[in-house]
């Protein structure tokens, strides 16, 4: 796939020591921001509402560069883990600052079932900003390794051999990591989620 | 040796590549080797199955780019520059391309390129293309040209920029007011082709286009077929199950018609009023059997700001035999456009009588509806005043005076209805999709908008029809927000910038969504922190002998309008005009 070789390509040129390489790795990390940022914020249109999203966002990807550009890393693989941690935490600001101070606007969202035709049975991206936060915080409280991987794969848009290769590890141990991450997530938020709703009953 | 995570997690690994192959392996068949791993395996399951968009969001993404289309970059006919796909359906793709001839963008439909050219695959395209170019109406897209391209046929037609009813209803909660005018347009539309003897038979809210006007827009008239060729027995199995018409699905052909359109309007109808489908199953063979034997709940149980006479129309269209639908579109498009007449009490009269007042004070018969509106549904002891300014997102007020800080905005509001997801403006800047300052509702809680910073939300509701006090002090070092009087919320100063003028009810032009819907009776700008600590908040706003450092420079009035001009009744000029 042509994303998958150009990806390799820089992660080769990365390595031996490109700047072009490296300016075009930061790009595509900002890319991977904007990209995630839209995803998260698609289905609160609220949040484009008063305040342009855009304006926000390119604060969001400033800094993202700046933290890239100021990083030293030894290899292209903690480059590449900086660059998702760096994406993580810019996510997690973001959703905490549209839903505002935590959320009061977030809560009462969930509270008025507003989101009651989402489709029933199948599993869904988290449905307020809240829960954004809460797993975007999730993966910052997975092991190390397992956090690498959703780093590299989810946060970077990696593919997992370009993930498997930039970790040394063989495909079969990041499949591995990767699921149980995934597994575990899916525990955490789904706890969360029990939490929320008997407080909400209450 | 593997310890116990290495081995859940490698069943795990297994259970999802089975699973991706659509197979669903149970926990206690991959645990027969290790029974004591089967709980632990089926929670994991689970956790992963849960997470699922994690995946599905990095394959559509690698889907997307594997399949970055050939024919971007192509030109078609000597003539097409495609730019971009711009959407897919299960019949083909459509690009937007530039008219190298005419120098303006269209759109071009064409089948899939990775699936077999078949005969019948072209064929019906171009039979799409011809049946489509002979309809011209303001409400539907029009076709320009049909071409061949590599095999394939492609048809080009008028490029809408804007989006279409699928994304509204998954993102918005349209008032009735809207959602009525939207599905009115379409009836009309509706009517012209049905005249024309063609039925669509895949009215859905995907191919209806919002332009930027938010005009409504039929689109892709792919399977419709003329009343001829039903008669010849083509074309029953068509369509998308959800907005199929009961005959359609028990293939009665004989009854498909217009009014098989009708109904698939009425789902559309129900999902803008309630934003649910009428008919919740959980798979095709359920939905099915509730479009052919089920009642749809009625939408006013799911949102009561519905009016009567609205529901009942959605509820007609719906009706499972066609003749127990409207006669024709157009007879549903005149039910939405007018009101309904009958059942006229003597206390209905009476507010006819002061609806009548409003028509000449507004000059608009949306206020109007509104305001009957309001009395059917009822609901609440306490009633509006005379002499209200009705908001439903065709009207605002446009003030002279410009945006300034420290400022205070204050307003008696009748909110009518909460939005889902979104927030509606009360009184603030006039800058569309910029910062500005202002006031409002997100949800139902009272918010502020700060120049360069996010909205500041309060930690208290706005009730529903009742009259509330909503006040905003953007002081210099801090934003206070106030409820009948009372904090209840604080946030960071606004900068002074002016730019733009005050507009109340709606930010402008443009920003359909983005309204008031309800009543305001008065409001009032003051220069300054008019509050500081809670208060009682006035009655009526009049003008005040305050000091330079704090005075009012607008007050309207629901009662002080004059045709279109909104009299300021602070003294210091600042008339508004009444815009729709």
């Amino acid at each position: 796939m042509a994303h998958t070789t150009e990806l390799t390509q820089r992660l080769i040129l990365l390595r031996e020591g490109s700047p072009e390489a490296r300016e075009r790795v930061i790009e595509h990390s900002c890319e991977r921001l904007r990209k995630l940022t839209r995803k998260m914020l698609r289905g609160f249109p609220g949040v484009g509402r008063w305040s342009e999203t855009d304006d926000v966002l390119q604060a969001a990807m400033l800094r993202l560069h700046r933290a890239l550009v100021t990083i030293q890393p030894a290899t292209p693989a903690e480059f590449f883990g900086l660059a998702g941690v760096q994406i993580r935490r810019e996510l997690l600001d973001l959703a905490k600052h549209f839903s505002g101070a935590e959320g009061l606007g977030a809560n009462h969202h969930t509270d008025t079932g507003s989101i009651v035709s989402r489709k029933q049975d199948q599993p869904v991206e988290p449905a307020n900003l809240e829960a954004w936060s809460r797993f975007h915080n999730a993966v910052s409280e997975l092991d190390d390794d397992e956090q690498q991987v959703v780093d590299l794969l989810w946060y970077d848009g990696m593919s997992q051999p370009e993930a498997a290769e930039s970790l040394k590890i063989s495909l079969a141990t990041l499949k591995r990591r990767w699921a149980t991450a995934r597994s575990k997530l899916g525990k955490v938020l789904a706890d969360w989620e029990g939490t929320s709703r008997d407080g909400n009953d209450r | 040796m593997a310890t116990t995570d290495d081995r859940l997690a490698e069943l795990l690994v297994q259970w999802e590549e089975a699973w991706e192959k659509g197979e669903e392996l149970l926990a206690s068949q991959l645990c027969e080797m290790f029974p004591e791993l089967t709980e632990p395996l089926q929670k994991q399951i689970d956790g992963l199955k849960r997470m699922s968009w994690m995946t599905h969001e990095s394959e559509e993404a690698e889907h997307n780019l594997s399949e970055q289309d050939s024919l971007v970059g192509q030109t078609l006919a000597d003539r097409y520059v495609i730019e971009a796909r711009i959407g897919e359906g299960g019949f083909g793709r459509v690009y937007r391309a530039f008219d190298n001839q005419l120098q303006r963008h269209v759109a071009i439909k064409t089948g899939r390129t990775d699936r077999a050219k078949s005969s019948d695959q072209a064929d019906q395209l171009l039979q799409e293309a011809r049946r489509a170019a002979k309809l011209r109406h303001s409400g539907i897209v029009t076709v320009h040209d049909v071409g061949c391209h590599d095999g394939a046929i492609f048809f080009v037609s008028e490029l809408i920029e804007g989006h279409n009813l699928a994304e509204l209803i998954a993102t918005k909660c349209p008032s009735p007011t809207i959602a009525s005018r939207i599905v009115a347009e379409i009836a009309e539309s509706l009517q012209f082709a049905h005249e024309q003897g063609f039925i669509h038979r895949d009215i859905k809210p995907a191919n209806i286009l919002l332009d930027q006007q938010g005009r409504a827009l039929i689109t892709d008239f792919g399977i419709a077929a003329t009343v001829d060729q039903i008669d010849q027995g083509d074309g029953v199995s068509s369509g998308t199950l959800a907005y199929m018409a009961p005959e359609q699905i028990a293939g009665q052909i004989h009854l498909l018609g217009p009014r098989t359109d009708l109904y698939a309007l009425g789902v559309i109808m129900y999902e803008l009023l309630t934003g649910a489908h009428p008919f919740p199953a959980g798979t095709p063979t359920a939905l099915r059997e509730q479009i052919l034997l089920r009642q749809p709940k009625s939408p006013r149980t799911i949102n009561s700001c519905i009016p009567q006479h609205i529901e009942a129309v959605c509820l007609r269209c719906l009706a499972k035999h066609p003749s127990d639908r409207f006669e024709c579109a157009a007879e549903l498009a005149n039910a939405l456009r007018t009101l309904p007449s009958e059942n006229t009490s003597g206390r209905f009269r009476s507010r006819l009588q002061t609806a009548a007042v409003l028509v000449v004070v507004f000059a608009s018969g949306f206020g109007v509806s509104s305001w009957l509106w309001q009395s059917q549904t009822g609901g609440s002891a306490e009633l509006p005043e005379k002499g209200v300014f009705v908001f439903d997102g065709t009207k605002r007020i446009v003030t002279p005076l410009e945006r300034f800080a420290p400022a205070t905005l204050e307003a008696w509001v009748w909110p009518q209805f909460y939005p889902r997801q979104d927030c509606q403006f009360c009184i603030g800047s006039d800058v569309p999709t910029k910062h500005g300052i202002g006031m409002g509702m997100c949800e139902a809680i009272l918010s502020a908008e700060i120049i360069s910073g996010p909205l500041v939300h309060s930690d208290a509701a706005i009730p529903l029809n009742r009259w509330t006090h909503i006040a905003v002090v953007f002081g210099a070092n801090e934003t206070r927000l106030y409820l009948n009087g009372k904090n209840v919320g604080t946030g960071p100063a606004s900068q002074n910038v002016g730019e733009t003028t005050f507009v109340v009810g709606n930010v402008g032009r443009g920003n359909p969504i983005n309204f008031f819907v309800g009543k305001m009776r008065s409001i009032r700008i003051s220069n300054g922190e008019r509050f500081q600590d809670n208060f009682v908040p006035n009655e009526k706003f009049v003008a005040d002998l305050d000091s330079a450092l704090l005075r009012s420079v607008l007050i309207y009035d629901g009662s002080a309008v004059q045709g279109n001009r909104v009299i300021d009744l602070s003294g210091a000029g600042n008339d508004g005009q009444w815009e729709k």
